[in-house]
């Protein structure tokens, strides 16, 4: 199965080369007297479908269960090459990072991708960490193909590589390691939040613990890395569609559904498909969030595609005993909070928040949940996780580039 | 008022010690095992930073802005033992030197398998936990129960 869909996926990625490099072709043929038309460069097709199931399988064959997880196919090349290619299915769609990070379990073994390198010639690692752990590993150049979209020779995180065992300090730190499709729920991760690089201005102008590091035989320093060095958001690598990007995902219902797909759509008024239209632009600060008020309190607010619930505080609702880290609510709860952008544009959003033990042992064969809800840290953030996005086309801009008229970051909905 | 009780602190603090101790351990030379002097050598890096301390009624925070930009507080007692950690910022703390003794149970409860993503709340009796935020814009807190002074709440250890 998983064969023939590799063979399937190559032979479309390669139909899509074919027609995404031409445009100017077949000239010659008209009249003597008529000069040819100009080329026109085309549009790229921009569109990448988002499945929503329960996950990869684990190394040891198990299903990582997960629920509310928006995947890409997507391909990686040696950087020059469209031969040289692995196609990898199950990579997360994650709005709250930046950064293409894949699984060194899932690279195929012919896939030895040249290394990012310090000034010292020595090989770039690096620590990606998240709230609830860590992952470490190479840092690698590589060619990025998604849909009709090419990110050349950008830095790609390699998590779990073989050849750097120890991990500093600064790093393990974070005490969990993330560094198995089992751990990570997935095969790898695609960051396309609003910042171009993953750590930025600070990494470049200072070596950081817990960042990137320049490894020898013996061990690992943190070094400072350049901004262009950095992993960072391929999307702003793309020669076009390169503002941003839109999550379109149909709403479902209360139970939960199964087999549901959107998509992923590349760039924001750049072709007819990702017009922001009627959406409400809300500009974010340099963190990337903006406020939310909720019961009385207003917190800082992001908007994350791999959450997969809503996480806000909320004191008067049970967590759950079986899913940890969920509410429970005797009842479905209706909720709404107040959205306010930095540009002062405000929108109240209605939500539902239902018990996840009941909503999970019901249906256990659905993968995605509209009403999935739990604790974030005291009242530090109110994360608009993947339920958000559910019945929604949702914009996130880029920091510093215009995206239909508006200068990023910012989330449209 | 507050801010000219915070700069006398932090000037008498300045030349006693730096304020850096993981979660229920002794701040200051007092503490003489080995693995509070390994702690101290760990934390002579970030001590580099100057801490900014405030005194409450009963106990006193110490603030210190990492090199990567994060706040990270810890709040004392009057007996000298770090009861509460907080954190603020583009980058997460080292939570093994914040927790220190207490990172054990923080690994246990992390890696039980949890469909949640993205956060982390732990609630024992020996531990409470909260850890949040995406990449460039991370929060959270800890403390131990048993070590909260009287008449502080959860609600102080921001």
């Amino acid at each position: 199965m998983r064969f023939l869909t590799y063979l399937l996926c190559l032979f479309c990625s390669l139909l899509l080369l074919a027609c995404g490099g031409g445009g100017g072709g077949g000239s010659g043929s008209g009249s003597g007297s008529t000069p040819a038309p100009a080329p026109q460069p085309q549009p790229a097709q921009n569109v990448q479908t988002l499945v929503l199931d329960s996950g990869p399988l684990t190394a040891s064959g198990q299903s990582v269960g997960a629920v509310n997880s928006p995947y890409v196919t997507l391909t990686i090349c040696q950087p020059g090459s469209t031969t040289q290619c692995q196609t990898i299915d199950h990579i997360l769609v994650d709005t709250g990072s930046s950064g293409l990070r894949i699984m060194s379990s899932v690279l195929a073994g012919n896939m030895a991708l040249p290394a990012v390198t310090s000034a010292n010639g020595n090989p770039v690692a690096e620590c990606a960490r998240f709230a609830d752990g860590y992952s470490w590993g190479s840092v690698k150049q590589a060619d990025l193909r998604i849909a009709g979209e090419v990110a050349s020779g950008i830095s790609v995180h390699i998590i779990g590589d073989s050849a750097l065992p120890t991990v500093p300090s600064g790093c393990s730190g974070s005490l969990v390691a993330e560094n198995t499709v089992a751990a990570f729920h997935a095969n790898g991760l695609l960051g396309i939040s609003t910042f171009v690089q993953d750590c930025g201005g600070a990494c470049a102008s200072q070596a950081l613990a817990g960042w990137y590091y320049s490894c020898s035989s013996l061990n690992c320093s943190a070094i400072a890395l350049a901004l262009g060095q950095q992993v960072g958001n391929p999307v702003a690598v793309f020669p076009q569609d390169n503002n941003g990007t839109l999550i379109q995902l149909p709403a479902v219902g209360a139970n939960g559904a199964s087999g549901v797909t959107g998509s992923l759509i590349f760039g924001i008024g750049t072709q007819a498909n990702n017009a922001l239209g009627s959406a409400t632009i809300y500009t974010l600060n340099s963190s990337g969030n903006l406020n939310t008020l909720y019961q009385g309190q207003t917190t800082p607010a992001f908007f994350d595609s791999g959450s997969n619930g809503l996480f806000f505080a909320d004191s008067s609702i049970p967590n759950c005993t079986l899913s940890t880290g969920f509410y429970c609510p005797t009842s479905t709860l209706s909720r709404s909070a107040v959205n306010t952008g930095v540009n002062g544009r405000s929108n109240s959003v209605s939500f539902n928040v239902a018990n996840a033990d009941s909503l999970f042992q019901s249906n256990p064969n659905n993968t995605a949940f509209s009403n999935l809800a739990g604790a974030e840290a005291f009242a530090s953030f109110f994360d608009w996780g993947l339920p958000f996005y559910f019945g929604r086309s949702v914009y996130t801009a880029l920091e510093g580039v215009s995206a239909g008229g508006t200068v990023g970051p910012y989330v449209a909905y | 008022m507050r801010f000219p009780v915070s700069v006398i602190c932090a000037l008498l603090f300045a030349q006693s010690a730096p304020a850096f101790a993981a979660l229920g351990a002794a701040v200051g030379p007092a503490a003489g095992t080995g693995q509070a002097q390994a702690q101290a050598q760990s934390d002579s890096a970030r001590a580099k930073a100057s801490a900014r301390v405030t005194s409450y009624n009963g106990y006193s925070v110490s603030e210190v802005v990492e090199p990567s930009g994060t706040t990270v507080r810890e709040y004392i007692g009057a007996d000298n033992i770090v009861f509460g950690v907080s954190w603020q910022g583009p980058s997460m703390p080292n939570l093994q030197q914040l927790l220190g003794s207490y990172a054990d149970q923080y690994v246990s409860a992390a890696s039980a398998p949890h469909p949640g993503r993205r956060a982390v709340a732990i609630q024992s009796d020996q531990l409470v936990l909260h850890s949040g935020g995406h990449m460039r814009s991370f929060a959270g807190s800890a403390y131990v129960p048993a070590l909260l002074p009287q008449g502080v709440t959860p609600d102080n250890i921001r």
